[in-house]
């Protein structure tokens, strides 16, 4: 086990380090949200600016969202969708519908465990526990264990603050523990979990369900964001024209493209309504030229994605089950189903996506994947509503417009995230 | 001259006689005659090749340019290149997907495969029959089976050098124990083999204190082969080199007769036998590229990428040149003393395959920083 980051030096040794910071009072209480807000909003600030000291992770590891992210209208967008009035997570305050006085309050210790596959990911889930009042510990994938570390330290070294700023990222900080420690650690990983008052996964099946089977306090409150799947839904009138089949493309380019279409909203498949070959081809040839105007030169990807591509396309093309276009080594590909048998594919990565055509909505009931998060859609707005109810009734979680899919916002997989960090507080 | 004769006539030969040169010429006469007899045979083969722009059998020049499937295709399809004919399927044992290969094996393959392998065998452990001590319990299996599953398979294959065989183990309810009237046999014999799945001689000899030698004790003349991948130990972080040490000192067994060898399923016969802390070596029966995990550019020697296996052996399947998910590389190519080519691979722990992902992106349209 290895503390990555501490604010404090303390002269113990890393277990003893843990057992003193799980203790230790909650200075956020003592501050107020917009003092928090504040703060976040002069990292977004400086992480935009020149002066920034981790420009080259934020470039790196494609996390330059969390600068946008942090910045104060968004926070206070994200804090009124949870909460209506932020402020009761302050003072109490009289909800004037109902004549009682409410008051919302941190739970205490947020435990996340990270994912390895979107760096981004880490410091959402720290910022949104910090916004609520929540110290926090944050248990990181070997993979990226150095990333959050430095990108905090760069923040308490950075002395261009202004003092009282500086003061609340302080304290930020202070509520802040980043760790690391081998899957088979099971003492530490059970005492995380046994200290948490909310415990956040980020991870595949696996992991989460390792997580969850922990033991726990028994009003610990449990946010999964398990592994989950995309896809993309276009119906028969927009692919009528060129000019929607273009843009259909460079906006589906710009979901699948970030961090390798590694994201559980990424999309992998694309459903046409009622499209025939013809159209699937222009489609694919309008998509092939977005991407080749798109990716980069090189991508470090993963080898085991890269095998499963040459076996994907293998069957494909063996099974005659239609064609793939693909790029130099292949960096991207597109499997065009001309096959009567409609099947949505399991995802195969690195820019990789599947193209099929439906006559009915019905069609997808059986063979969508029980755990889709998103479908990205590209619609006429007099048919969002059905399409919306017959998909969320088959348990899909979100909506957004195809080339929007990758934005991260609230509700996320069905939460509303902040909603679960806090307790209410009552007076009548 | 035809393709099976193509076949025997090296397979004729002396597995570790040729120069890097005399391999290439043999070996491409029969790549290209095999690519001729699949596309001719295995629709699905022919389907793939036609849909992707390959040279024509008789423009492929070099290696490098032999097509090559992925090995893992076999445990999601039938891949078959004969009509109505006697045939047995063998299937892998599970990976980390859970899902077995399925390998269709005619007679002319099959004979193919054991002359292959007896005589890489013959080369490493002497032309002399020997008793085989076989590190397992006698399997119960119906020879007349259709189907055969690869422990079974893979074993079988080595009995072909065995002057008699004995089992080293039995099995009580579920759970396997040294025969220690068949150990006693095993020390007195000093012109033996033992052979089992490197697991299996970790846990049953290493790990097993009543396989144990007195102190005057010690099997210097026995040779070792243990095969079946490095998974479960390096999953309880056992590299080669502690293996090897561990059993050295258990067994008292000389260095250059412990042989780990390398092989698998989709490509039976064509083995790779490593000696001591030595890498994986490469007869004239076959050939190894590697190939970069990205570009699957083909990569100079000492760089690590995924394994290509050229193998002339199956009829019966479009198994001669598979890429696999190991990732290894070329640790030596010389010439050896007689002009022959001494080539060596390394192999890497094997990669886990992909499984959905944990959550959550998040990059806005405007995205730049």
């Amino acid at each position: 086990m290895k503390i990555l980051f501490k604010n404090n030096t303390v002269n113990s040794s890393h277990k003893n380090f843990l057992d003193q910071y799980i203790l230790k009072p909650n200075l956020l209480k003592d501050i107020t949200t917009k003092e928090i807000i504040n703060a976040m909003n002069s990292i977004s600030n400086y992480w935009i600016s020149n002066r920034c000291g981790v420009r080259h992770i934020i470039k790196e590891y494609e996390i330059g969202f969390i600068a946008l992210w942090s910045k104060k209208s968004n926070l206070e967008k994200l804090l009124k969708l949870n909460f209506n009035h932020y402020n009761s997570l302050d003072e109490p305050v009289k909800e004037k519908n109902f004549g009682s006085t409410i008051y919302g309050r941190p739970l205490g210790l947020a435990v996340h465990w990270v994912a390895g596959n979107i760096p981004l990911l880490a410091i959402i889930s720290l910022f949104q526990t910090l916004l609520t009042k929540n110290r926090s510990i944050v248990k990181v994938p070997k993979n990226l264990k150095n990333i959050l570390p430095e990108i905090l330290f760069d923040l308490k070294k950075n002395k261009s603050f202004p003092v009282k700023t500086k003061k609340i990222i302080n304290i930020l900080l202070e509520s802040t523990l980043v760790i690391y420690f081998e899957k088979d650690d099971f003492k530490t990983q059970e005492k995380l979990s046994k200290s948490a008052d909310i415990r956040i996964v980020w991870g595949g099946l696996e992991a989460v369900e390792n997580i969850i089977g922990l033991k726990k306090k028994m009003n610990c409150r449990d946010i999964i964001f398990g592994p989950k799947v995309s896809l993309a839904y276009v119906s028969k009138d927009k692919i009528k024209s060129m000019s929607n089949i273009k843009k259909l493309s460079s906006n589906l380019v710009n979901d699948v493209i970030p961090f390798n279409q590694a994201g559980c909203n990424s999309p992998h498949n694309l459903i046409i309504e009622k499209a025939t070959k013809k159209n699937l081809i222009k489609i694919a040839e309008a998509l092939a030229r977005e991407f080749n105007l798109r990716s980069k030169e090189f991508y470090l990807d993963n080898p085991v994605d890269k095998y499963n591509i040459i076996e994907k396309k293998f069957i494909f093309q063996s099974k005659k089950k239609g064609f793939v276009l693909s790029g130099k080594n292949n960096q991207w590909n597109i499997f065009i189903s001309t096959s009567k048998k409609i099947t949505i594919e399991n995802p195969i990565y690195c820019r990789s996506i599947f193209l099929i055509s439906i006559n009915q909505l019905s069609q997808l009931k059986k063979i969508l994947p029980s755990n889709t998060q998103s479908m990205g859609i590209f619609i006429s707005e007099k048919k969002k509503q059905n399409i919306i109810k017959f998909f969320a009734d088959l348990g899909i979680d979100r909506f957004p417009s195809i080339g929007k899919m990758s934005i991260y916002e609230n509700p996320w997989d069905g939460y509303l995230p902040l909603q679960q960090m806090v307790k209410w507080i009552s007076s009548n | 001259m035809n393709l099976k004769d193509k076949i025997d006539e090296l397979l004729s030969l002396n597995p570790f006689q040729l120069s890097a040169s005399q391999k290439k010429e043999e070996l491409m006469k029969i790549i290209k005659l095999q690519i001729e007899h699949h596309l001719k045979y295995c629709k699905e083969y022919k389907n793939w090749y036609n849909e992707n722009s390959f040279f024509s059998p008789n423009n492929i020049k070099d290696f490098n340019d032999i097509p090559f499937l992925p090995s893992s295709v076999f445990k999601y399809m039938d891949l078959k290149s004969i009509r109505k004919t006697k045939s047995k399927i063998i299937r892998s044992s599970g990976t980390s997907t859970n899902l077995k290969s399925k390998i269709v094996i005619d007679i002319s393959t099959s004979v193919n495969q054991r002359r292959s392998l007896s005589k890489i065998l013959a080369y490493i452990i002497g032309k002399h029959r020997k008793t085989f001590y076989v590190l397992d319990a006698k399997p119960s299996y119906d020879s007349r089976s259709y189907e055969v599953n690869a422990r079974v398979a893979g074993m079988q294959g080595y009995m072909i050098a065995a002057k008699s065989i004995k089992y080293l183990l039995v099995k009580k309810g579920d759970k396997l124990t040294l025969d220690k009237s068949v150990f006693l046999n095993l020390k007195k014999n000093s012109d033996a083999v033992l052979i089992g799945y490197t697991y299996m001689i970790w846990k049953h000899i290493v790990k097993n204190d009543s396989f144990q030698l007195k102190k005057t004790e010690s099997l210097n003349n026995l040779n070792l082969i243990h095969f079946g991948g490095w998974k479960k130990l390096s999953d309880l972080r056992i590299g080669k080199k502690e293996f090897t040490k561990t059993i050295i000192k258990k067994l008292r067994i000389n260095i250059r007769k412990i042989f780990d060898i390398y092989g698998f399923t989709e490509q039976l016969g064509t083995v790779y036998p490593s000696s001591g802390y030595e890498d994986c070596r490469v007869s004239s029966f076959s050939h190894v590229l590697v190939r970069d995990v990205n570009t699957l550019k083909i990569l100079p020697d000492g760089k690590s990428g995924f394994l290509q296996f050229i193998s002339p052996l199956p009829l019966s399947y479009p198994g001669f040149s598979l890429l696999n998910d190991d990732v290894g590389k070329i640790s030596k190519r010389i010439k050896g003393k007689y002009g022959e080519e001494d080539l060596q691979f390394e192999v890497f722990p094997r990669l886990n395959k992909a499984v959905s992902r944990g959550c959550g992106d998040t990059l806005p349209e405007n995205y730049y920083i």
